[in-house]
């Protein structure tokens, strides 16, 4: 399943996948796949990636 | 760190020592080489349309069964390999069945020349052989010898044809010098693939030398994985070790049932590990986790390059001289050509992937 709020809310920063990977530390097709619900990371990636974005777990990660 | 990093540095240095040790010590304690080497020299001398001493045999054995290089060199005195195709030199009025029998009489090899230096591969079980070099001054008498020995009468007149017996008077005297050598392929083989294994091992631990010494200083050089890649290497490595099992099976049975005899084991093993290796690289590369994070991936790919063309460099090598398929059958140079096609499949690989997400970045684009 599509992660659109990640997408959202990377694109809210004006950040491209690869700033989001650099600052996340992992690779830009690894956030490809995220937004694209290829791959489930794990809670560590989802904390980085939810400090990056400066919004909480439920905001990004939870299935409503 | 700098203790773990010493300790492996000491460890990469006694392995240097021991290889060279080990090289030197199978070197010198090896067998003595299955090689052999004759040299003399006749004088063809016609007189009243015979030939003196029209023949010699040399017996030679060889210890183990196998691929040996036979070296034939019928030159008249004087004249060196180099200018062996001149017309002066072909046209000595008298030509030389060179001839490889074993102890029943049965022909091994033959040719038929006339000033000629020559390499060829022949495949011999072990036991006794004779080398012979039979020298033809006419063409009846070189027809019927042929023919009856080791010719149809059809090939026997093509080449008398294109022979000359008319510029050898009587009376006169050529001398020939002849040669004839033979070596086993695989021990001369085995030496240069062991040279070729040390130096590379040399490089290989100078290059670890050279990593734990940077990891030393404090340089970051380790290759960094993302938790997805991680996760894909090991899908990878899964998929390639199933498929290497199922190629064993597969090699094994066919081995097994002898449909084609005296073939290396290279061929089918090694064949079997390259292509489970090329499925885990080429699905590595399809999901993206071939190359680290920290790494551009061109000095990765500059490497697998040299290393394709040095294989297939090698490949064209041994292919203008016959080496990789020898009476039928592949020989253990066919790991070269594996190398190459495996390479060449990751690099079209690389590639397709490179165009793919291409394509899927400016469909994203669009929607965007």
């Amino acid at each position: 399943m599509k992660n659109l709020k990640l997408k959202a809310a990377r694109a809210a920063l004006d950040m491209s996948q690869q700033d989001l990977a650099d600052k996340v530390g992992v690779s830009r097709q690894t956030i490809n796949a995220i937004e694209k619900g290829d791959y489930n990371p794990t809670i560590n990636l989802c904390r980085s990636i939810c400090k990056v974005l400066g919004k909480t777990l439920d905001e990004l990660f939870w299935e409503e | 760190m700098k203790k773990k990093s010493l300790l492996k540095l000491i460890a990469y240095i006694l392995i240097i020592v021991f290889m060279v040790l080990a090289f030197g010590f199978l070197s010198v304690g090896s067998d003595e080489a299955n090689e052999g080497y004759v040299k003399y020299k006749q004088t063809v001398r016609v007189i009243d349309g015979s030939v003196s001493e029209p023949e010699s045999f040399t017996p030679f054995s060889v210890k183990a069964d196998g691929n040996y290089i036979l070296r034939f060199s019928l030159l008249p005195e004087g004249v060196s390999k180099d200018d062996v195709g001149s017309v002066a030199v072909d046209d000595l009025g008298f030509i030389t069945t060179v001839l490889v029998t074993d102890s029943s009489g049965a022909v091994r090899y033959s040719s038929v020349q006339g000033a000629i230096y020559l390499d060829t591969v022949v495949y011999l079980e072990e036991g006794d052989y004779y080398a012979g070099f039979i020298v033809h001054t006419g063409r009846e008498e070189f027809l019927e010898y042929a023919s009856e020995n080791f010719l149809s009468r059809k090939e026997a007149e093509m080449i008398a044809d294109a022979s000359s017996f008319d510029s050898f008077p009587d009376n006169t005297e050529q001398v020939m010098e002849y040669e004839f050598s033979y070596e086993s392929e695989a021990d001369n083989s085995r030496i240069v693939a062991g040279i070729v294994a040390l130096i590379l091992g040399i490089v290989l631990m100078l290059v670890l030398i050279v990593r734990e010494i940077l990891i030393m200083s404090g340089a970051d050089v380790h290759d960094k994985y993302d938790e997805r890649q991680k996760l894909e290497q090991g899908k990878g490595f899964k998929l390639g070790f199933f498929t290497l099992l199922i190629e064993l099976g597969i090699v094994m049975c066919i081995d097994c049932s002898g449909l084609i005899p005296n073939s290396s084991a290279y061929v089918f093993y090694g064949g079997a590990l390259f292509i489970s290796i090329t499925v885990y690289a080429v699905y590595c590369i399809w999901h993206e986790s071939y190359f680290a994070i920290n790494r551009t991936g061109k000095g990765t790919i500059i490497m697998l390059a040299v290393i394709c063309l040095m294989n297939l460099l090698i490949c064209i090598g041994n292919g203008l001289s016959g080496l990789i398929i020898i009476n039928g059958v592949p020989t253990f140079r066919i790991l070269n050509v594996y190398c190459v096609i495996a390479f060449l499949i990751v690099f079209i690989a690389m590639i397709l992937k490179k165009i793919s997400n291409g394509i899927s970045e400016s469909s994203e684009d669009e929607e965007e």
